[in-house]
């Protein structure tokens, strides 16, 4: 209430509400109003009406997700002659409630930058395509008939092996539906993989291998009901800005609430940390095993819980690095072609197991203190302490990524301390729909929609029936993984590849010695389509112009399994095309025959005759929705194009698949009205926390819990040891190379440098280093610096007191900079079980520039 | 080994320099320098440092903290003369010794008209 009379005072008897009000005044009781109301501070009825009464009726203003991180706020769009004018945090999103981070404040631009490709461009020699050529616009038909021609020649020379594609969490759910069709049913390739391969696969694998079922139980209201949280090598406050505003919120107004921040460097997080810890790197593996093993030996196992929901597993070891099979790390590991074995093992195998994990080895092992690591473990211990563990890429971009999630897992349910309010491991993601495309539609190399797998051949029954399509369209061999990619099209197996919605190049690991020579080699055709001509596109032979987030209608879902939709609202400039676009118009280039053999259309005779497109998308699923159907306040530019409401009829082929099966999803037109629902959506209520009877009602009744993801409702306890990286520091490469983000720009910055005040905020990256470091080195802040493996080297400068505090020994480089593009340093080392690259561990020397 | 793929390290070396893609060029083109920026900021701090916090942020130009009672919670609005001033105030904000996060709440231009 004091709060409210502050306001009160402050716009009224100070600012003259009552006498005539300046436009000034008017603006700053707006802006006041909205911050109160998103704080969640009550607001004063006379603000309020002046907030109303200068609300800009001109500006037309929708709803739609933000563009960018996994978080998933929805923002209200506001448009103005075909432009988009303006966004804010919407009040009404339960994510967000009004806020926006810096990113999400300047969404606005992100469609402006004034390099915006408008037109198809095909590298062309004399006016021919050559692969030395320059880029050379053309029309949509000669990029296509090209496109086609090169996907063709390859199909027919080495099969369908040969073609691929680089797809992407940030596809709108549609477009990776889409995508996958047309790979796996169309050209009968899985060689289609999304850049969520990078951020998200060893959460999909740990989720899998523990519960047989993808994505968390819990939801976002966990924040405002956990006692302590503990942040495993996740810098929220920069990553996850108005998720940690949450976690903030709560722990600034609840004195018992703890939290607890690991990392292999200070971050922005260290500054609400009770418990801060900077370990060693690869040693979370250890700490985890610590916990487990404190738990057990202080007598605070939830045996019940133990006894009735988990099995314990002995997982294989010595599993390699995912390295190509010559290499001598991967020749030396003995389960290399097995690291996704294990056998089942007792409780007490288990316990000893872990007892080798003791307090004074891992504190030696991973520096951190003994006081902190007891610390640390009592939060999971203590059976009244509701703790939410949240993680991202420090956990998933690891050699032992699956591994390291398995861990977390262990600790939560040796307490049972799982799929309630305030209990929650929580995986948290990186792009818009990581979860709602790459991972719910299952574009990955070996899946299918509904977290079902290519090898299944029950699975690869239902996608084929689902589709209309013969017995055997599908292949039964998983395709080839994202790191995969670019070995072998350097290695020459793949010559046709398309990428979409994302920029490969600047973000997969040892850039010259696979990327580069694979995107530049002659027997391969790159397409590349993007809005933007990112170093990817120019490593590209074929440009496609693209239309993005709100330039044509689409649907995300977030790391909460919310699903939320948008509007096209406005068109895309020049002769931009959305992705779902151009996938379906490609299609029409390709007449059945030109890519099935006879036998397998012999199956369905029907089809001869017609196009990949007639097939997949005039299948009488997808055509089902009249132009009629489509909103009339929104245009709709595809639908007009292919005459049918094709959003809405690829949306509800694909739902096919999850509902009555635990994935379900709400009618299409429900998710255009409401602010997203977290599936399984059933009877038209979402599932805030899964596996818990009365909150979610695939647990049959009398069960209490119900890990229904595994046959017998059991999730399984790992044992699995600490095993070192794939390359450490010795005398020469003397330092640790962490990479990641910055708050004010999102992955490989090709949206935000573009956007000026986010480009002005943060220019550069820079070499984070620790003073004493830098001094041994006869360096200083500013001096600039070459960073160098033994696969190559940039030049940076040299930051010593910003915001991230390496330890001695560890420098961090975020990888949004084009201008230098640390993974040429980086190593494509993978995590053998999710194929996932360790972006956060390599050697490297720093050396005076 | 850097030096092993010219032809590529010429091309992204390209991304940098004036053509098709002109990234620092464009990106660094003009500021909107309207005069009469408005925004709020709910900002998140330790309630214990308030007493040093609070003096700090209303010595910052254009700086007013309107709510400083609730416990964690700090709202208050920053007049600037441009986008970059506004920016760079709340960097200052953000560095201030005991405040979490700072969230901008709302942002509008008084020439514009437009929020």
């Amino acid at each position: 209430m004091r709060d409210t009379k502050n306001i009160e005072k402050d716009l009224g008897q100070k600012k003259g509400l009552n006498k005539g009000l300046s436009r000034r005044d008017y603006m700053k009781a707006n802006a006041l109003v909205a911050a109160a109301a998103a704080a969640g501070v009550s607001a004063p009825a006379a603000a309020s009406s002046l907030a109303t009464s200068t609300t800009n009726t001109r500006m037309k203003w929708s709803k739609a997700p933000c563009r960018f991180c996994g978080t998933g706020c929805s923002v209200m769009v506001a448009t103005k002659n075909e432009r988009v004018v303006a966004t804010h945090g919407d009040i009404l999103a339960e994510v967000n409630r009004g806020l926006n981070c810096v990113k999400g404040y300047f969404l606005s631009k992100i469609m402006y930058g004034k390099d915006r490709l408008t037109q198809p461009l095909l590298r062309m020699t004399d006016g021919a395509y050559s692969k030395t050529g320059e880029f050379t616009p053309v029309s949509w038909d000669q990029a296509f008939d090209v496109m086609a021609e090169k996907f063709k020649a390859a199909l027919k020379k080495n099969g369908p092996t040969s073609v691929g594609m680089f797809g992407s969490g940030q596809w709108t759910v549609w477009e990776g539906y889409a995508a996958s069709k047309l790979m796996k049913a169309g050209f009968r390739s899985n060689n289609i993989d999304p850049n969520a391969r990078h951020c998200m696969a060893s959460a999909v694998g740990g989720f899998m291998r523990t519960f047989g079922i993808d994505e968390p139980m819990g939801c976002y209201d966990d924040f405002e009901a956990a006692d302590a949280f503990v942040l495993w090598g996740s810098n929220m406050a920069e990553m996850h800005p108005i998720l940690w505003t949450r976690l903030t919120d709560r722990r600034l107004s609840h004195k018992h609430v703890k939290v607890a921040v690991l990392s292999t460097y200070k971050h922005r997080s260290f500054d609400l940390a009770d418990i801060p810890m900077v370990f060693t790197p690869q040693t979370d593996l250890a700490i985890l095993n610590f916990i487990a093993k404190y738990i057990i030996e202080t007598g605070r196992v939830n045996k019940d819980f133990v006894k009735d929901h988990t099995n314990f597993r002995r997982g294989n070891t010595d599993i390699g690095y995912g390295l190509r099979p010559d290499h001598p790390l991967q020749k030396k590991a003995k389960n290399a072609k097995k690291a996704g074995g294990s056998t089942e093992i007792t409780f007490e195998e288990y316990a000893a197991f872990v007892a080798d994990y003791d307090v004074d080895t891992v504190s030696e092992l991973s520096g951190v203190s003994k006081d902190d690591l007891i610390a640390l473990a009592e939060l999971y211990a203590k059976p009244d302490t509701r703790v939410m563990s949240l993680w991202t890429m420090g956990v998933n971009q690891h050699t032992r990524g699956v591994w390291c999630n398995n861990l977390l897992y262990n600790i939560h349910l040796l307490t049972g301390k799982i799929s309630e309010p305030g209990n929650s491991p929580f995986s948290l993601t990186g792009q818009p729909s990581a979860c709602g495309t790459a991972r719910e539609v299952g574009t990955f190399s070996h899946r299918l929609p509904a977290d079902m797998v290519v090898k299944n051949p029950k699975h690869r029954a239902i996608a084929e029936d689902i589709w209309k399509l013969p017995d055997g369209t599908i292949p039964e061999k998983p395709g080839y993984h994202a790191v995969q990619h670019n070995r072998m099209l350097r290695d020459g197996k793949l010559n046709a590849y398309w990428v979409q919605v994302n920029n490969n190049v600047q973000a997969a690991a040892n850039l010259n010695e696979e990327t580069l020579p694979g995107y530049r080699n002659p027997d391969a055709f790159i397409v590349v389509s993007d809005a933007y001509p990112t170093v990817t596109a120019e490593a590209a032979d074929l440009i496609l112009p693209t239309a993005m987030w709100v330039e044509k209608e689409g649907a995300y879902g977030n790391a909460e399994r919310r699903t939320q939709f948008w509007h096209e609202l406005v068109p895309a400039p020049g002769e931009s095309k959305s992705d779902l676009w151009q996938l379906v118009e490609f299609s029409k280039r390709f007449k059945v025959e030109e890519v099935w053999p006879e036998e397998l259309l012999a199956k369905m005779p029907e089809h001869r005759g017609k196009t990949l497109y007639d097939i997949l998308y005039r299948n009488g699923n997808v055509d089902r929705y009249p132009l009629s159907e489509t909103h009339h306040d929104y245009d709709n530019h595809e639908s007009k194009d292919f005459g049918f409401y094709i959003q809405k009829g690829l949306f509800e082929e694909y739902a096919q698949f999850g509902r009555g099966h635990a994935h379900d999803l709400a009618d299409f037109d429900t998710y255009h009205k409401e602010r997203g629902l977290r599936w399984p959506v059933v009877d038209g209520k979402e599932t805030k926390w899964r596996f818990r009877e009365d909150l979610d009602p695939y647990v049959e009744s009398g069960k209490g819990i119900q890990f229904y993801g595994h046959k017998d409702g059991r999730a399984n306890i790992f044992a699995l040891p600490y095993e070192p990286p794939a390359e450490s520091p010795d005398a020469e490469y003397d330092m640790w190379l962490c990479t990641g983000r910055v708050l004010e720009h999102w992955h490989s910055g090709s949206m935000t440098q573009r956007v000026p005040e986010l480009y002005k905020a943060y220019p550069d990256a820079k070499v984070y280093m620790h003073p004493d470091d830098a001094d041994a080195r006869g360096l200083r802040r500013g001096s600039e610096v070459r960073v160098v493996s033994r696969r190559g080297e940039i030049n940076s400068r040299v930051e010593t007191r910003g915001r991230n505090r390496p330890p001695k020994g560890l420098v961090f480089v975020p990888w949004f900079d084009a201008s230098q593009l640390i993974n040429k340093v980086t190593l494509d080392a993978t995590d053998p079980l999710s194929k996932q690259t360790d972006y956060k561990k390599c050697a490297v020397k720093i050396i005076p520039a | 080994m850097a030096g092993r793929y010219t032809e590529g390290d010429k091309m992204i070396q390209k991304s940098r320099d004036p053509g098709l893609t002109t990234r620092r060029g464009l990106l660094t083109g003009a500021f909107n320098t309207d005069t009469g920026h408005i925004a709020s900021l709910y900002v998140q701090a330790w309630s214990e440092k308030n007493p040093t916090i609070v003096p700090q942020l209303t010595a910052l130009p254009g700086v007013e903290v309107h709510v400083t009672e609730t416990p964690g919670k700090l709202i208050m609005t920053v007049e600037a003369n441009s986008d970059s001033e506004l920016l760079s105030t709340i960097t200052k904000i953000e560095k201030t010794d005991g405040v979490i996060s700072v969230s901008l709440v709302y942002h509008q231009i008084e020439d514009d008209g437009d929020a």
